[in-house]
């Protein structure tokens, strides 16, 4: 086991050095760099623009850009912004928790509502409980959730008076206001999440259901109740956890348009921002910190089918 | 055909939805649109009336012509980009599975790097990359799903390459591009045409996702995402069916995307039925 995770983690790096690379060239690749953007808004901008490119190192040779990039990673130095100078490392540790909470809290949501609704919709298969969750699973798949987003501002309040906060609040300073402000986006965005996993739970607990062992457990005597979530629901379990594994690069990408429709400070905005910016080091330092965790999720998930079915035994 | 209707009646149901949708944004004129970019000052910001079944904008201009017109850009997105996709993917997957060795190992990992990446934020980039227009968005969204797609096809035609058939075109002395083409896309049409179906949902929410930060279809040009955001939300307490109506018109195309994709794939593989 702890082989296996060594092994794993060592070829990691060199998808994490594929992915650095191919951010590099991806972000260099569009049209106009930070220089322009920066004249564009400010004509009055007294410097020349050949002086300020040669300053920010944007004149040199893609290769040497590029040894100083990796070199600098390496030493885990993610550089400065180009348009303001502040180091990105700075501005990450201060938006990562953001939209860490964010993906984090809308990816629990949607498994506390998607599982115990996926085992009810199994057990109760074919009756008008199970038609009817069915239903509102597919509509919530169907319902793009920025629109979702939307139609909850706008009905909250009309209806009861809630605007999303202008400001964010941390967990330090108010827990149960900062808890309040996330749990509406992670409802929202969750939902769609919530609804595949649901489907998912359902289809592979009815599977196992059916299996042999099942209907010896059964026929034991032991308790139907028992059966189901001891037994069955366990080996169920390992597809749900191999889509809850692939959802959190969707919830990831997910909290680029919850943070702009509910207001929250996270990478998401920034991203959005350093696009339009050219901000090549921000742009780098924010996807190579969403791919690592990414990378990482994938490598939990892999163990965790470890843990829930003994016969699989990673050497 | 009769069998898919009568097997899978929602599947059909959603099929004569979206040709109705199709019907009605590509021939919008007959069906009551007038301009949807021309401007009225005095019409502005209007509740939905005979005149303009679903209101008007902050601009005067009708709704439901905006609908309309934004339809053609959501459902030439959704098309154009599955069709990329899918000729992509193909190429990807069927030479990655067949040449093997360093070319898959390469290609692979590379597969690998691009999807430990979200997908909107990668798609936010490619589209700043290509431009924000019509074609550019398409080719952005296909580019992007093409690599997941990709792997799909790949194990396909991975297993499909082993069999005894394909040993014997060999020895019958067949060119590989022959076996590529004769042999073993043959095989894959239905996988293909499950990861076209249940593409064409995910890329039309994609375009919507890319106008509503901003980077998709640019106004004064309607699309159902861009129609969401903008003056949509800017005006959301005063005219909310700017913002309702294209919502519901991108849910319902969405939603018949689904179910019909679910259909689809029920019927070439019936293993995974209701996932």
């Amino acid at each position: 086991m702890f082989v296996y995770v060594l092994r794993r983690l060592s070829l990691a790096v060199p998808t994490v050095w594929l992915v650095a690379t191919i951010l590099f060239l991806l972000v260099r690749m569009i049209p106009g760099d930070t220089v322009d953007v920066m004249f564009d808004e400010q004509s009055s901008y007294a410097g020349s623009m050949d002086e300020l490119r040669e300053k920010l190192g944007l004149n040199d040779p893609l290769m040497v850009q590029y040894g100083d990039y990796i070199l600098d990673l390496a030493r885990g130095d993610l550089g400065r912004s180009l348009f303001n100078n502040v180091p990105v490392r700075d501005e990450i540790a201060s938006r990562a928790p953001v939209t860490l909470q964010l993906a984090l809290m809308t990816l629990v949501v949607a498994s506390a509502i998607a599982l115990p609704v996926g085992v009810i919709a199994a057990t109760k298969q074919d009756t008008p409980l199970d038609y009817g969750l069915r239903s509102i699973s597919f509509l919530l798949l169907a319902v793009p959730n920025f629109f979702l987003g939307t139609m909850v501002i706008l009905y909250g309040s009309v209806l009861f008076g809630w605007i999303p906060p202008v400001t964010y609040v941390t967990v330090f300073q108010d827990p149960w206001s900062n808890f309040v402000q996330f749990l509406i986006p992670a409802l929202i965005f969750g939902s769609s999440l919530a609804a595949s996993q649901m489907r998912m739970t359902r289809t592979m607990l009815l599977e196992t259901l059916r299996s042999d062992y099942v209907r010896t457990a059964m026929s034991k005597g032991l308790r139907y109740r028992d059966v189901v979530l001891k037994h069955a629901l366990r080996n169920a379990l390992l597809p749900v956890i191999t889509i809850i594994g692939l959802q959190v690069a969707g919830a990831l990408g997910g909290t680029v348009i919850a943070e702009q429709i509910f207001n929250l400070p996270g990478l998401g905005r920034l991203t959005v921002n350093a696009v339009r910016l050219r901000d090549y080091p921000v742009l780098q330092g924010v996807n190579l910190l969403f791919a690592v965790t990414i990378v990482g999720v994938n490598l939990i998930v892999d163990l965790s089918y470890a843990y829930l079915n003994p016969q699989i035994r990673y050497r | 055909m009769g069998r898919f209707i009568r097997r899978k009646p929602l599947g059909a149901a959603s099929a004569l939805v979206l040709l109705g949708l199709m019907l009605w944004s590509a021939a919008a004129p007959l069906f009551g649109a007038s301009d949807p970019l021309m401007i009225d000052g005095r019409a502005a910001l209007q509740s939905p009336s005979l005149d303009h079944v679903f209101g008007t904008d902050n601009l005067g201009r009708d709704v439901y012509s905006r609908v309309a017109y934004g339809g053609r850009v959501s459902l030439t997105v959704g098309f154009g980009a599955v069709a990329i996709s899918l000729a992509l993917a193909t190429a990807i997957g069927v030479s990655s599975a067949y040449i093997g060795g360093w070319y898959d190992a390469i290609l692979q990992r590379i597969v690998d790097a691009i999807m430990a990446l979200p997908g909107l934020v990668l798609l936010l980039m490619l589209v700043a990359l290509f431009g924000g227009g019509l074609w550019q968005v398409m080719f952005g969204i296909g580019l992007l799903a093409a690599f997941g797609a990709s792997r799909v096809l790949r194990s396909s035609a991975l297993s499909v390459s082993t069999s005894d058939y394909i040993l014997a075109a060999h020895a019958l002395g067949a060119r590989d591009s022959w076996i590529m083409f004769r042999h073993i896309l043959p095989n894959l049409i239905g996988p293909m045409m499950v990861i076209a179906t249940l593409g064409l949902g995910s890329a039309v929410l994609a375009e919507a996702s890319l106008s509503f930060l901003g980077f998709g279809v640019p106004e004064p040009h309607p699309s159902w995402g861009n129609m969401i955001s903008g003056y949509g939300r800017q005006y959301l307490y005063q005219a909310p069916w700017m913002a309702i109506a294209p919502g519901i018109a991108l849910t319902l195309a969405v939603f018949a995307f689904n179910a019909l994709g679910d259909a689809v794939r029920d019927a070439i593989d019936p293993r995974m039925r209701g996932t």
